[in-house]
């Protein structure tokens, strides 16, 4: 019993989890407006649009006449899943909160993320706002809510809302770049400067382990020198200055793989010559696969 | 008097012209589609720069260090030429592309070469008659002596059928020189 009430907790901690979202109470006017005051959200995180049409007498009277509320997104263009201005698509059909009373003006709907939803990059957000005249992070969403058919000025004013975007944290180490095939030339850096290990720290001279995974499994090793003894000179990472270490290779290069098969993940170390001092345990990157 | 009826209305004309292209809104000029003259491309290519860009941290805004590396270097790209062929009437007819030992993203070392458009061309398409893959070769700038090529890595698991709307991850850009 004990276990069964673990399990349906874990179940019911990992749904809270993965349907984590921020809401988003909006309260729309027939005016364009930026509402500065909303709860933090970035350009990849789940949000719940919860918008009160109440104060936007065609809107209104929409929801009195038991029609439906569309959202119509935009950040520079509109996003696609709009549809036509005379006619939403029903993938942006908002949700009534409830039947009766102030809820029935209410409407919400569940954005995955800016990014996805609107579909555009940080850097093209960027530049909108750029355009705009706003510094460069001052980056908003831009909607209205609206009738499935537009036409007579259906909808309520602009409305923006900010969000932050990605920030790069840098790490001890990293792939450049962070996406690429078995096929492409990338660089594992190692940032000493970002050390905790007190000996890697002081190391002047550091070396990578590195395994491959095909097809998502079998592992195979590193098919160079045998790193697990001192002389190993081709795994010793080169030193950039400002404690700045890199390696290149070419994946399907530096492995040996089995023809017909394929590199999934490359699992990485960086470590000292003789392996007694190593950096934070092993990393794993995903390949993809160029077409 | 007749004369001076056509004189008025010549200016009227004249007048009418002047006020509607005065009422232009003043937008900015677009932007035209690199046009590529095959005759630019005659004759051997080598690379003198390749720089390899990550797009996610492109994408991202990330700092202009962690987009690009500077791969010239870490293998022989400097041995990397491609050859333009050209017919009597200046139509792209055979390349011949030596990679040395450097990577070769191409993946084709000899055929035909053309372009995507007759006018409006930004794109250099690579075929081999003996395998069914073709290459391309996005063009970035192009002058007299230097030639910049970009090859884009797109994401082949992507759902979407049009190979050149699928996710690209990162590219790499060829600095050329005419030999």
């Amino acid at each position: 019993m004990k276990k069964i009430f673990f399990s349906l907790l874990s179940v019911l901690a990992f749904a809270f989890v993965a349907q984590a979202q921020i809401n988003i109470p909006i309260n729309a006017s027939t005016n364009n407006s930026f509402i500065s005051n909303v709860p933090s959200f970035g350009f990849s995180d789940p949000i719940k649009l919860i918008v009160d049409v109440s104060g936007v007498p065609v809107l209104k009277a929409e929801v009195d006449a038991n029609k439906p509320i569309y959202i119509w997104a935009f950040i520079g263009s509109d996003a696609p899943t709009n549809g036509q201005w005379l006619n939403s698509n029903e993938a942006n059909r908002m949700t009534q909160v409830g039947a009766a009373g102030a809820d029935k003006y209410k409407w919400s709907i569940v954005i995955p993320s800016v990014k996805e939803f609107v579909a555009i990059t940080y850097n093209q957000a960027k530049q909108v706002a750029v355009a705009a005249g706003r510094p460069e992070t001052a980056t908003r969403l831009g909607f209205l809510v609206k009738g499935k058919n537009g036409d007579g000025g259906i909808k309520s004013g602009d409305i923006e809302i900010p969000f932050v975007g990605p920030v790069y944290i840098p790490t001890e180490t990293r792939t450049f770049p962070a996406n690429y095939s078995q096929e492409d030339v990338v660089t594992i850096i190692y940032d000493q400067n970002l050390e905790d290990n007190a000996a890697m720290k002081a190391s002047t001279t550091v070396y990578l382990y590195i395994e491959g995974d095909i097809n998502g499994n079998n592992t195979i090793p590193v098919s160079q020198a045998n790193v697990g003894t001192s002389t190993t000179p081709s795994m010793r990472m080169i030193d950039k200055g400002n404690k700045m270490f890199t390696y290149t290779f070419v994946p399907n290069r530096f492995f040996t793989i089995p023809a017909g098969q394929r590199l999934t993940k490359i699992r990485y170390t960086v470590r000292s010559q003789n392996d007694q001092n190593i950096n934070g345990g092993q990393k794993v990157s995903n390949l993809f696969r160029a077409q | 008097m007749k004369k001076n009826i056509h004189n008025w209305a010549y200016l009227l004309l004249l007048v009418a012209f002047v006020s509607i292209n005065g009422c232009r809104p003043n937008y900015p000029e677009l932007v035209e589609p690199l046009s590529i003259k095959t005759t630019y491309l005659k004759g051997t290519w080598k690379a003198s720069k390749v720089t390899q860009y990550d797009q996610e941290a492109i994408d991202n805004g990330f700092p202009v260090s962690v987009q690009q590396q500077d791969i010239t270097s870490n293998y022989p790209f400097s041995d990397y030429t491609i050859t333009f062929n050209l017919d009597a009437q200046n139509r792209p007819t055979t390349y011949t592309l030596t990679p040395g030992t450097a990577p070769n993203y191409l993946a084709l070392t000899s055929g035909n070469w053309s372009v995507n458009h007759p006018v409006f061309a930004n794109v250099i398409m690579f075929s081999d008659p003996n395998v069914t893959t073709v290459g391309r070769f996005v063009v970035k700038m192009i002058d007299k002596d230097r030639l910049t090529l970009r090859m884009e890595r797109r994401d082949a698991a992507s759902a979407n059928p049009d190979p050149d709307k699928r996710t690209m991850f990162l590219f790499y850009e060829y600095e050329f020189t005419r030999q």
